[in-house]
């Protein structure tokens, strides 16, 4: 988008946010997205999901494997989170790619340190033989279409995949993958302690443009904020914060959106 | 590595705390900075042309010695180096006036000798006044630090005793003038109330880094005009003024402030 262009689109919006309290699309500062979610739809995956909010579309699959665990915590399995948002971005946009390449570094990142913190991982009962083999948890996050807010999507999705965990269904993927006899056996008796399921989490990410501050932001809005905060929360606390993008953010801002989500969950 | 608080207060900066300039030859801009047992180096090249970019633009790389951890480091480049240069990138994005610097590219690269938790806030403080001494125009030097909790309670500048084994670690870099923060990272688990109370320790902490850049840049410039005149008491007093002037600390906070800037420049050597 030219900066002419964005300039104009700024004005639309911080216009209809003063007279109306409203954004372009017609939601309040406060409104989420309605999400939708298509159910089970790769086979070679313990569990899978299609999630859509507003235009952004994500996949998100579920898979175990097993291997060595890391030398500085040989009692303790891992966790991979994937993210690739290159799908819809024609190849040969080379200037486009470094950026998407940024982009998805950072939200990788970020949707990653959420879940690990949130402890719904119980990374010590992901240990199988200490030193020598341990269950890595992989979840991979296709996004098929972005108009912002694929953490806040994708940490929904995970969690709805999570609790969805059951032992019909590492039944059926055990007899799908060719796990060994003991890596079978361990995933029918420690299935359930692998995470925490009691724990509440969730991601929100807040737009400040001008004064205003706008909880779940579409691309657009993400393009003309001066900055995003990203806000993952278990129960009462907060669990992981990133502030996207070049402008800054006041205390008294961040405590604000940091009230208003925990409010909102 | 430290065990644990019981020589440092919870709102202390690890010692030493040494900043110096103009450290590696050729560059345009260097710096070395050690807080506790975390020390780098940071060295910057330009404004040097670059017709494809129309407007300034910043290239920022981290990256760690293999020898600067307990484990040695087999990736020169990583998910996570990778990120933190995107983030200082992003920083120094709102700090330095890139309109003055069209067609034109400035190179950051920072590199890691030993770590001890901290260093992207580390490099955040250094690149800021090697930037300065390059010459770079910005809109202000910029302080950053860590806050935690360890143990219950909220630490300011952890050490990676108190990052790995604590509850929560919070990155952080303030801009002094627009009393904003640029920098904003935060795993772990705290309440709002212990947020809020990071926060301001992470502002007192800023204060102080801020200073200390202050106070490098200032003697830098009084020694390259062959002026040993900045003595620390001369030092003390310019910039007790220069913090005055934007900084609303609460009384007990400026004191604790004015001690510490004393503390700070006896170190430097």
């Amino acid at each position: 988008m030219n900066q002419e262009l964005k300039g104009q689109n700024k004005k639309y919006l911080l216009e209809k946010l003063t007279l109306e309290e409203r954004r372009l699309d017609g939601r309040a500062l406060f409104e989420k997205r309605k999400i939708i979610v298509e159910e089970n739809i790769i086979q070679s995956c313990l569990d899978s999901i299609i999630v859509q909010a507003g235009k952004t579309k994500l996949i998100i699959a579920l898979t175990f494997e097993f291997s060595e665990p890391y030398s500085n915590s040989p009692r303790m399995g891992s966790m991979t989170t994937n993210l690739d948002l290159s799908f819809f971005v024609p190849i040969t946009d080379f200037s486009k790619k470094k950026d998407i390449q940024e982009k998805e570094l950072e939200l990788t990142r970020v949707i990653d340190r959420g879940i690990r913190h949130s402890n719904i991982v119980n990374f010590q009962e992901l240990c199988v033989i200490p030193e020598q083999k341990c269950l890595n948890i992989l979840f991979d996050v296709t996004c098929l279409s972005d108009d912002g807010g694929i953490i806040d999507l994708s940490i929904y999705a995970i969690n709805k995949l999570i609790l969805r965990i059951n032992s019909e269904k590492i039944k059926k993927y055990i007899d799908l993958i060719s796990f060994l006899p003991d890596e079978k056996e361990f995933l029918l008796n420690n299935y359930d302690k692998i995470f925490n399921k009691e724990i509440i989490f969730g991601s929100n990410t807040v737009a400040k443009v001008d004064s205003f501050l706008m909880l779940d932001p579409t691309s657009s809005e993400e393009a003309d904020a001066d900055c995003l905060l990203s806000v993952s929360t278990t129960n009462d606390m907060i669990c992981s914060m990133q502030k996207f993008g070049v402008g800054g953010i006041s205390e008294k801002e961040i405590l604000t959106i940091l009230n208003k989500i925990l409010e909102n969950k | 590595m430290n065990e644990g608080r019981s020589f440092r207060n919870p709102d202390a900066l690890r010692k030493p705390i040494y900043l110096k300039l103009d450290v590696i030859p050729g560059t345009d801009g260097s710096a070395y900075f050690e807080i506790g047992h975390t020390k780098l180096f940071v060295s910057i090249h330009g404004p040097n042309v670059d017709r494809a970019s129309p407007v300034g633009k910043i290239n920022c790389v981290y990256s760690m010695a293999p020898y600067s951890s307990e484990e040695r480091i087999k990736k020169k480049v990583n998910r996570r180096s990778q990120e933190i240069s995107l983030k200082i990138k992003q920083v120094f994005e709102n700090i330095i006036l890139l309109e003055k610097y069209p067609n034109s590219l400035i190179s950051i690269s920072v590199y890691i000798i030993s770590s001890d938790a901290g260093t992207r806030v580390a490099a955040i403080t250094a690149i800021s006044v090697a930037l300065a001494h390059a010459g770079i125009r910005m809109n202000s030097l910029l302080p950053a630090i860590s806050v935690g909790k360890y143990s219950g309670k909220i630490l300011l500048d952890l050490d990676k005793f108190e990052d790995m084994l604590g509850e929560a670690d919070m990155p952080l870099c303030y801009h002094p003038k627009k009393k904003e923060y640029l920098l904003l990272q935060f795993d772990g688990q705290m309440t709002i109330e212990e947020i809020e109370k990071s926060l301001r320790l992470a502002r007192y902490g800023c204060i102080m880094i801020y200073v200390l850049q202050q106070y490098v840049l200032l003697k830098k410039f009084y020694e390259e005009m062959g002026d040993s005149s900045i003595t620390p008491p001369i030092a003390k007093q310019l910039l007790e003024k220069s913090l005055r002037e934007f900084i609303d600390a609460a009384d007990s906070e400026e004191k604790s402030i004015i001690e510490t800037i004393e503390s700070i420049i006896k170190t430097q050597k």
